[in-house]
């Protein structure tokens, strides 16, 4: 197997996302989410001066700003406001999540040659990027804060995002940025939510919020 | 087109207006469906406009006119029903009102972009888009239980969308062998789909169908959609039910174009029709045990979503705008005179509800006429598609599924029958808090009556003109 | 000749350096929390002293209890013979016995004598801190194999010599290295998973166990215990300078100042950690400890892609 930069880096995102899974501090998971989405923005600079695409390193710049620093800002001073400094919730355990989190990996390792292009360079990195959207899905499943919920989100809109860049030729810009623009207002209109759920049932702890039945 | 939604979303920023606001925009949307109808009248008659990456094809033309008799109709009611529900004392402001057909706008607007989209990139942003506008709008109420439902809403789609945008990022994979880059534009896909890698696209597929098909609600990815469709006002409940249903529909659609061009047809008839099948008879089985009116609804739209599944899988585009067509029609009359009756009688529980003939003949007629409808009976245009249904799912072979689909239909006319029956002539439990208005059962009727006319109309020539409308910018 | 250098300088290491160690450890950790504190070769003069006072024993002990700590102090003494935790270079032909999965269960068996040892008293904070050892060692025995297993699949032998005789995936050393660090950590009863310097006995793992003894058995199990941090602190040295390709090919001299240099800068490190860090609460403990487990089975996964 030989890794190339990218595939490296890819591989950094999904231990970081790992890692991701065994922490309980909403801040320190925010930090996660800024880390992940740094390495991505390096991943598109790189791939953008080896392929001579000018675009890839605007598309590299926005996304910075906004999923880097925008989202997680919002973030982060929705957590302060709540008041939800310290740990959260979990309905399945730091620990166990951990494992789980550290398998899905493997899986998302061993079905790359279902999912990579052939022709492209870069194969490990549509594993890595399917070990993200596993991850994300398991940190959205898991977890009982409202707020962890919407970072696992991020974190799978990161795989695919990571995916797109590794695997396609040519994604259009246009869309890309769209695509962006769309996840910023979702987490904005997710943030409001959070801060009526907050007042509404004084916590924000969504396994208790089971009114509705069949 | 997209003028007049916009027109009523801007409208809606200025608060001062809230008093005729609601009027403002029954009459904008009237407009619009005459101005619909003359704007998609080429793709009637054959030809194809395109603005850029939007065109106006045959599924285009046919989706964005149900969606605009669809909108015309909620926001005709909600034009009677909102303010006399602020009226009552629901403490919401000017601010909410007006924000309410602003997103609304935003929303229609949306609905419009996702049928009328030759781009699966801009589909995807349309489709989200439509989640993220309709979102607040279900918590119009502002209430724990709608708190709740919203949320589950915006998380389940949420994440459903984010699959299928992976799906359509493995589409654009799929095309690592072309030689002059890679397309996201659907004429190009079609045109170009046997050059694509067949185990991309097949992956591509699966993933925009679990994506799209949460949107839609297909079991067991429909979680959401009781809550939602439940919780929200009667005007949003119809938009949600008889159009943004059939917005995810059509993006399922438009992507199996894609993977039968290339040679994968049996990969989407072995998807969809057993999915739909499944979707049938779960929701009918969960529709016998409601004792929340709005609820019913919901189910029985996740039941006529799995039957237009079961259209798209074999094939049938012409079943698929028809049975669209009259699903919509009637569930958004449903959902409106549901409004009204929770208006009235202040609850949707179902077993507090009665005799709803002996307060006000007229809503009585109404909804008997509705219920009969909805449960697929004659001669509402109802029985007429999902007959057709049944016997082009026989003949392509899908036995199993159309006897699954056979007993689901037949629980669930029981089912609707015996919840619908108890409303419309059983006792009286609760007594009603206000006097139901006739007017409020005017649009209903008249969507009723097209109904009618649907089901009376539907003959071999009017199918011919379907089908070609149907397969219109495929070829 | 140059064998009989290896094998003497080893020896050597092995007498001077486990006491050396732990005073360094201490005297760092004074100078983080501000303190002059005792001479670096005050372990040697505690040990001296141990030797020379009486010993209480229960009366309800038997013979496991007398026996432990003389276990104890053999076996580890065997281990730290055999491996290379100081950068000797030792031929594999010297000791075929070298495989990693003896090695680790060696130091499990003494680990379990001592817990026995601690049971046999009958006191109550024995049978407390023996149960949450058992604990600790059911976490950390899985990541130790899986993670020098790692090294072993990429080496492609499982004699501990031939290991750190050959080159290493830098990424997997220092995976390893670091999930052998925190497992350190935990085996040693070190922050976060237990304060060495508690007096409180319900916040006890290790000290627990060992509350009881006095006298010369005292100062074997100190003993013991200083070559169980040589050996468990060397190891992850070893480890991450083999991420370092030209470690292999430094002379022998060397080679062991380099890896002594090693087990200093990370025993300095430990104690910086004791003064920085807080002692878990118990529960938290698994978590901790999982993050060290899932840095073995990243390796794992490295080292089996590396190998296919």
């Amino acid at each position: 197997m030989n890794l190339s930069q990218i595939d490296l880096l890819a591989a950094v995102i999904a231990v970081l996302a790992v890692w991701m899974c065994g922490v309980t501090r909403v801040k320190t998971q925010v930090w996660g989410l800024v880390l992940q989405t740094t390495v991505l923005s390096g991943i598109s600079v790189m791939l953008s001066l080896a392929g001579a695409r000018i675009e890839l390193i605007i598309l590299a710049f926005v996304v910075f700003m906004i999923k880097a620093v925008a989202i997680p800002f919002f973030l982060y001073r929705a957590a302060k406001r709540i008041s939800i400094v310290q740990d959260k919730g979990v309905s399945i355990g730091p620990t166990l999540s951990l494992m789980i989190g550290c398998g899905l990996l493997f899986i998302g390792y061993f079905l790359t040659p279902a999912f990579a292009v052939s022709s492209m360079m870069n194969q490990v990195s549509a594993g890595m990027s399917l070990a993200l959207i596993f991850i994300g899905m398991l940190l959205m499943i898991t977890r009982r804060l409202a707020l962890s919920q919407v970072i696992g989100f991020l974190t799978m809109e990161n795989g695919i995002f990571l995916y797109s860049l590794t695997q396609t030729h040519h994604m259009p810009i246009l869309v890309e940025m769209g695509i962006v623009f769309e996840v910023l207002i979702g987490v904005l209109i997710a943030g409001v939510f959070i801060f009526r759920i907050n007042r509404s049932f004084e916590h924000i702890d969504v396994t208790d919020m089971r009114r509705l039945r069949h | 087109m997209a003028l007049l939604p916009f027109l009523m979303a801007i409208l809606g920023l200025a608060p001062r207006s809230a008093r005729r606001l609601p009027w403002i925009a029954a009459v904008l949307l009237l407009v619009q469906i005459p101005l619909v109808v003359w704007i998609c009248l080429p793709a009637f008659l054959g030809s194809i406009i395109s603005y850029g990456p939007f065109s106006i094809d045959g599924m285009g033309a046919a989706f964005t006119i149900i969606t605009t008799l669809v909108a015309a109709a909620a926001m005709f009611q909600a034009a009677l029903l909102l303010p006399a529900e602020r009226a009552e004392g629901h403490a919401i402001t000017d601010k909410r009102f007006c924000l309410f057909y602003t997103l609304s706008g935003l929303f229609i607007l949306a609905m419009y972009a996702v049928p009328l989209a030759r781009h699966i990139g801009y589909l995807w942003i349309a489709v989200e888009a439509t989640t993220l506008m309709s979102a607040p709008l279900i918590n119009y109420h502002h209430g724990k239980d709608s708190l709740e439902a919203t949320w589950k809403y915006l998380l389940l789609c949420s994440v459903g969308i984010a699959f299928a945008l992976f799906g359509t990022v493995l589409i654009l994979a799929a095309q690592h062998s072309f030689t002059n880059g890679e397309t996201m534009r659907l004429d190009d896909l079609i045109a170009r789909a046997r050059e694509m890698d067949p185990r991309l696209l097949r992956l591509g597929f699966i993933f925009c169908l679990l994506g799209y098909g949460t949107k839609a609600g297909i079991f067991p990815l429909h979680n959401w959609l009781p809550d939602a469709h439940s919780e929200s006002p009667s005007p949003v409940s119809a938009m949600l039910s008889g159009a943004l249903l059939n917005c995810a529909l059509v993006a399922i659609w438009r992507l199996s174009q894609v993977v039968i061009a290339a040679g994968q047809g049996n990969l989407v008839r072995q998807l969809l029709v057993p999915a739909g099948a499944i979707t049938v008879i779960a929701a009918s089985l969960m529709l016998v045990r409601q004792h929340d009116l709005k609820r019913m609804l919901a189910y029985s739209s996740v039941e006529h979503v799995g039957l237009l599944t079961i259209a798209i899988g074999i094939g049938s585009g012409q079943l698929f705008i028809l049975h669209a067509f009259n699903h919509s029609i009637v569930k958004v009359a449903l959902f409106l005179m549901a409004g009204g009756i929770m208006h009235v009688y202040g609850t949707k529980d179902l077993s507090k509800l009665g005799s709803v003939l002996k307060k006000s003949p007229v809503w009585g007629l109404v909804l008997a006429a509705a219920g009969f409808a909805i449960a697929g009976s004659p001669p509402f245009g109802t029985f007429i598609s999902e007959w057709l249904l049944l016997r082009n799912a026989f003949d392509s072979g899908a036995i199993t599924a159309t006897i699954i689909m056979v007993i689901g239909l037949t629980v669930t006319f029981i089912a609707i029958a015996t919840h619908i029956g108890r409303l419309v002539f059983g006792n009286e439990r609760n007594p009603a808090r206000t006097l139901p208005v006739s007017s409020w059962a005017y649009a209903p009727a008249l969507l009723l009556g097209v109904s009618l006319l649907a089901g009376l109309a539907v003959s071999p020539p009017v199918m011919r003109a379907l089908t070609i409308l149907a397969n219109l910018g495929v070829k | 000749m140059r064998m009989l250098l290896i094998m003497i300088i080893h020896l050597i290491n092995l007498l001077v350096l486990p006491l050396f160690l732990v005073g360094v450890i201490r005297k760092v950790k004074a100078l983080m929390q501000n303190r002059i504190g005792a001479p670096i070769l005050q372990p040697f003069y505690d040990l001296a002293k141990m030797f020379r006072k009486a010993e209480t024993v229960s009366k309800t002990a038997s013979w496991v209890f007398l026996w432990a700590p003389r276990i104890g102090v053999a076996v580890s003494a065997v281990v730290a013979v055999l491996v290379p935790w100081d950068g000797a270079l030792l031929p594999s032909g010297w000791a075929p016995a070298t495989n990693f999965l003896l090695v680790l269960y060696l130091l499990a068996l003494s680990k379990f004598f001592t817990m026995l040892a601690a049971i046999d008293t009958g006191s109550a904070f024995g049978g407390l801190g023996a149960s949450r050892e058992a604990t600790i060692s059911m976490l950390v025995e899985p990541t130790l194999v899986i993670g020098i297993g790692a090294l072993a699949l990429g080496a492609g032998n499982t004699n501990l010599l031939t290991i750190y005789a050959g080159q290493a995936n830098p990424f997997v050393a220092i995976l390893v290295g670091a999930a052998l660090l925190l497992t350190a950590l935990a085996e040693l009863s070190r922050m976060p998973v237990d304060d060495p310097t508690t007096h409180l006995e319900l916040t006890m793992v290790h000290e627990a166990m060992i509350l009881e003894y006095s006298g010369r058995s005292l100062a074997v199990i100190e003993y013991a215990s200083a070559l169980r941090t040589c050996i468990f602190l060397g190891l992850a040295a070893q480890t991450l300078l083999h991420a370092w390709p030209a470690y292999q090919d430094l002379p022998i001299l060397s080679r062991y100042a380099v890896g002594i240099a090693g087990v200093v800068a990370l025993g300095s490190a430990v104690a910086v950690a004791e003064g920085v860090l807080v002692k878990l609460r118990w529960r938290s403990v698994p978590n901790f400890l999982a993050f060290a487990a899932v840095m073995g089975l990243l390796a794992a996964l490295i080292a089996v892609a590396q190998v296919r």
